[in-house]
């Protein structure tokens, strides 16, 4: 065996994974060759002293400080949980107030465009009635007015300003 | 038992290990902290998903090495060794081989410190790594033999 197949193997060899013939003649090799030898008892050597290479313990503040970032994150979250729902609360209610405005402002914008066809039906009935005054003519009027006084009523009722 | 104090166990069981291993790979006292500490917040969010000790390990080596993989990528430093007092017979060899595993590359020093430090077995250190069992070897070869040049003239 050369020297450069027993190097490109001692690593593996010192781990116990070579076996059988190979390991055999790795084994014969290192028996006959210093070079080879040497290198064997260094990585050996370097592997023991590594395996025993004390364990680092952390310092006590390392856990205090975890601790800390948990509970930020935690209250960070819950804030955030927090203002979304106080968000949504407002989009909904903001939503919901501005559905009912646009529905009553549909509404007296159709009584004041009833009323305003009224007014001009009570004024063509009033002229009517000064050329030619009759009972008919004067029920018509006075039902007019009386659906006039109601539009106006359901204007007010419904907060129309116009 | 309330999930913080299985953190807490799980914090105690492993705090050792994942300073360790980040102090080796960073070379750091104040990297290994900031890593640790990352390692740690990370493991309580995830640990409700972990039933089996040996998938926590796993994950737990996994994350602890690449986030010191991310750093030193970030970093793009070398890192620097700061001396620490371990009670050894051969305390001068030693910290040669500390200092030594600082200088590999970074993926050799990986594998390196989990297989012959922290004695995981190559086929948990491709699961760690997400490489095959055959480059964990291969890794530890390559890193076993710049070691030992670098440690020419401490191994007489």
């Amino acid at each position: 065996m050369r020297c450069e197949e027993v190097s490109e193997n001692l690593s593996f060899y010192i781990d116990g994974e070579i076996k059988g013939k190979m390991r055999k003649d790795i084994s014969i090799h290192l028996k006959k060759c210093e070079r080879c030898k040497k290198e064997a008892s260094d990585l050996r050597l370097i592997k023991a002293e590594t395996r025993s290479l004390s364990p680092i313990e952390p310092p006590d503040w390392i856990w205090f400080n975890i601790k800390n970032t948990l509970w930020r994150q935690r209250l960070f979250k819950r804030v955030f949980a927090i203002a979304s729902a106080a968000c949504l609360a407002i989009v909904i209610v903001g939503s919901l107030f501005f559905i009912r405005t646009s529905q009553k402002r549909a509404k007296t914008d159709i009584a004041f465009e009833r009323l305003k066809t009224l007014d001009e039906a009570i004024e063509e009935c009033r002229e009517s009635l000064r050329v030619n005054p009759n009972a008919r003519v004067r029920k018509t009027l006075y039902d007019m007015y009386k659906e006039q006084v109601k539009t106006i009523n359901l204007i007010y009722s419904e907060g129309g300003e116009q | 038992m309330g999930l913080m104090e299985e953190f807490e166990e799980v914090y105690t069981k492993y705090k050792v290990k994942v300073y360790s291993i980040c102090y080796r790979m960073m070379g750091s006292k104040e990297d290994a902290s900031d890593i640790t500490q990352d390692v740690f917040v990370k493991v309580y969010k995830k640990l409700n998903t972990f039933k089996g000790n040996s998938s926590l390990s796993t994950w737990i080596h996994r994350i602890t090495v690449n986030l010191c993989l991310d750093r030193l990528r970030k970093k793009k430093l070398i890192p620097l060794y700061e001396n620490i007092s371990a009670p050894s017979p051969n305390p001068w060899l030693k910290s040669s081989i500390e200092r030594a595993i600082q200088s590999l590359p970074p993926g050799y020093r990986a594998v390196f410190i989990l297989h012959d430090v922290e004695g995981l077995t190559h086929y948990e250190i491709a699961e760690t790594l997400g490489i095959s069992d055959g480059s964990s070897k291969s890794q530890l070869h390559k890193a076993r033999k710049l070691l030992r040049d670098k440690l020419r003239g401490v191994l007489l």
